[in-house]
């Protein structure tokens, strides 16, 4: 249940922005949890997060401690923003730390458009990409794929589209993982999995995914802005929130009941039903890990087709092509996934299962697995804000690889349930207003808008500069936006 | 239509309970529930016909179970849903749903939110001395 005004718990402070609950909190507890969060976010923070966190830091083969990012707030099983790594060996894999709609993620584009060219084709514009890019509720994707190239898309995720003519090569580069998560084996993703989700390539979704476009607000750090292609302010970028649609939600689905009966043949107690996991080493968590994979692959591949089609709206728009509106990929990230990654353990180099759910990768400088474009200066970071108060681009930093297993927040985080937020203020109205103040949006549906007012969601840069500030991750350029297609 | 959302329950889902004299109300009321949270059923016209049938070994699996058919119905094939029907049978644990519906069609439909899962948070099916109760969270 929402609850803000019961106690905090007794928090141990370790810095203005870092607050850990002991062991002594809850019996079970292997690790400690701790919140990354200024004071004001901590105490607005809904209590069920400090719970769900703690029920985190039970499960079998933690490492150190659960984390929560600045935006954190309640889900189911992990908490939205949470972070946990956990023993290859010993430790579990547990959909809930990933949630149902595996590699959500986020991709920045830019232009060499200023907001002023864009301006009186803005309607133009957003009209032509609502009406090109599907969003709401189902809904086939432009990408017509058989069960066969599906099996392809599984397999080599964004590749599959470089091979098929749905991009750039240099694409590839300016992706986390290069948009291909190794160990995909489509047998090992259900046919309803596949039924639900093949006709789905190419669609947003809904909820709080959205297609944006936004202009440079101001510039932090303008040498790396320019290594990243934004190089002045009104410069034109666009940003896509999407994830893996119906496949990725149905393997979550039915791996959290194959989980179920895992847990009683392994003796595993959980303390909330959607942490069901099973070891990472068991046939189950193995399996898992193979079709989390295929999904990821796929969200990878549904936010590449996008942007081809983003590129094609933009020809049509400008009547220049995508190459000469330098429309350049920033970099794609994921913020709903596990990956076995390397980090440091009570000194030493450990190999772990690091679940990420509404929590983003932020490698700093030197990790091999950042392309070369990115190895010398970290890697970017993109975090959405809410559709009225804008979003960030920023960097991963050596300091979040000693403390956050490289990870940062992913969004603003939500404050207010959608029921609450369809009752303050109505989709229509809404879209009106936002037009008064220059964000002209087009919408699947207009409860959906409501749900997504920016009341609705916690000050972004309040959560931004927690993390700037804490050192986990450097603020590079703030967008504003101006046009937006909502699913 | 006896169910309500609730506002107090989860914040970036949706959450409803439901109700009913019998389980077949009960079941009957919960999939309403589903089906608007995913449009008006207003908006949509009964052009279509589909007919799930689930047994299994506890009442609140069988409602999950068939909660979540309707959601991978939607998604398989592309419909979204007017009106909903569902005969229980306590004894042989089973149910039969019949819905009806229409292709998605943003244009002439008042859609509403995708949604991508039943979710076990705070998930209970309880009989009190008025029938039954469920909650429900959807992932959005």
């Amino acid at each position: 249940m929402i609850n803000r005004d019961a106690p905090l718990p007794e928090f141990e402070k370790k810095s203005d922005f870092i607050w850990d609950i002991p062991t002594t909190y809850k019996k079970g507890m292997l690790v400690p949890a701790r919140i990354y969060a200024s004071e004001k976010l901590l105490k607005d923070m809904d209590r069920a997060v400090f719970d769900q966190l703690t029920n985190v830091a039970c499960l079998p083969g933690i490492q150190e401690r659960a984390l929560c990012m600045p935006d954190g707030h309640s889900g189911y099983g992990f908490p939205i923003g949470g972070v946990a790594a956990f023993d290859m060996n010993s430790g579990v894999i547990s959909p809930g730390g990933i949630g149902f709609d595996i590699n959500c993620g986020m991709r920045l584009v830019t232009t060499n458009l200023t907001y002023k060219d864009v301006q009186s084709k803005l309607h133009k514009l957003v009209d032509l990409l609502f009406e090109q890019v599907p969003s709401g509720v189902g809904g086939k994707g432009f990408v017509k794929t058989d069960k066969n190239a599906f099996t392809h898309v599984m397999k080599n995720g964004a590749r599959w589209c470089i091979e098929n003519g749905y991009g750039w090569d240099e694409d590839l580069k300016h992706m986390e993982d290069f948009g291909c998560i190794e160990h995909a084996e489509p047998s090992k993703v259900s046919e309803k999995a596949i039924s639900r989700g093949f006709n789905q390539l190419g669609t947003l979704g809904s909820g709080n995914h959205y297609l944006e476009i936004q202009y440079a607000g101001e510039i932090f750090d303008e040498k790396i802005a320019k290594q990243l292609g934004i190089f002045s302010k009104d410069q034109i970028c666009i940003m896509v929130h999407c994830g893996s649609r119906g496949f990725g939600h149905q393997i979550a689905t039915d791996y959290l009941k194959i989980f179920a009966d895992v847990m009683k043949r392994e003796n595993i107690t959980i303390r909330d039903p959607e942490l069901s996991c099973a070891p990472f080493t068991s046939k189950e968590g193995q399996n898992y890990y193979h079709a989390m994979a295929c999904a990821a692959n796929m969200a990878f591949a549904n936010r590449q087709v996008i942007l081809q089609r983003i590129r094609d709206c933009f020809k049509k728009t400008f009547d220049k092509t995508p190459e000469e509106l330098e429309m350049n990929l920033v970099y794609d990230v994921a913020h709903n996934i596990a990956k076995i990654e390397e980090h440091k353990v009570e000194g030493k180099k450990k190999k772990l299962i690091v679940h990420r759910k509404g929590a983003t990768r932020c490698f700093g400088p030197g990790r091999e697995e950042l392309s070369p474009l990115f190895r010398k200066i970290g890697q970017p970071v993109i975090i959405g804000g809410s559709m009225e108060t804008g979003s960030y681009l920023l960097l991963g930093t050596e300091k979040a690889l000693e403390e956050t297993y490289g990870s940062t927040a992913h969004g603003s985080g939500r404050t207010m349930s959608r029921t609450a937020a369809r009752k303050e203020i109505r989709g229509d109205v809404l879209q009106k207003e936002m037009e008064k103040r220059g964000i002209y949006v087009r919408t699947a549906s207009y409860s959906g808008l409501a749900e997504e007012a920016g009341f609705a969601y916690k000050p972004i840069s309040e959560v931004i500069n927690t993390m700037h500030d804490a050192g986990i991750s450097k603020k590079i350029v703030a967008f504003k936006p101006i046009g937006n297609v909502k699913g | 239509m006896a169910f309500r959302f609730l506002e107090d329950v989860t914040l970036a889902d949706v959450a409803f309970e439901a109700t009913g004299k019998t389980l077949s109300e009960l079941f009957t009321s919960a999939a309403e529930a589903v089906i608007e949270t995913m449009a008006n059923p207003k908006s949509i016209k009964p052009k279509l016909t589909k007919k799930i049938t689930k047994k299994e070994e506890t009442i609140d699996k069988l409602l999950f179970e068939l909660l979540e058919e309707i959601i991978y119905l939607k998604d398989k094939d592309n419909i979204v849903f007017c009106d909903v029907t569902c005969t229980v049978d306590e004894k042989k644990m089973s149910v039969k749903a019949v819905l009806h519906g229409d292709a998605i069609k943003p244009q002439e439909q008042e859609l509403h939110q995708d949604v991508k899962a039943v979710t076990l948070h705070y998930y209970t099916v309880e009989k009190n001395d008025k029938g039954w109760r469920t909650q429900v969270v959807l992932d959005i």
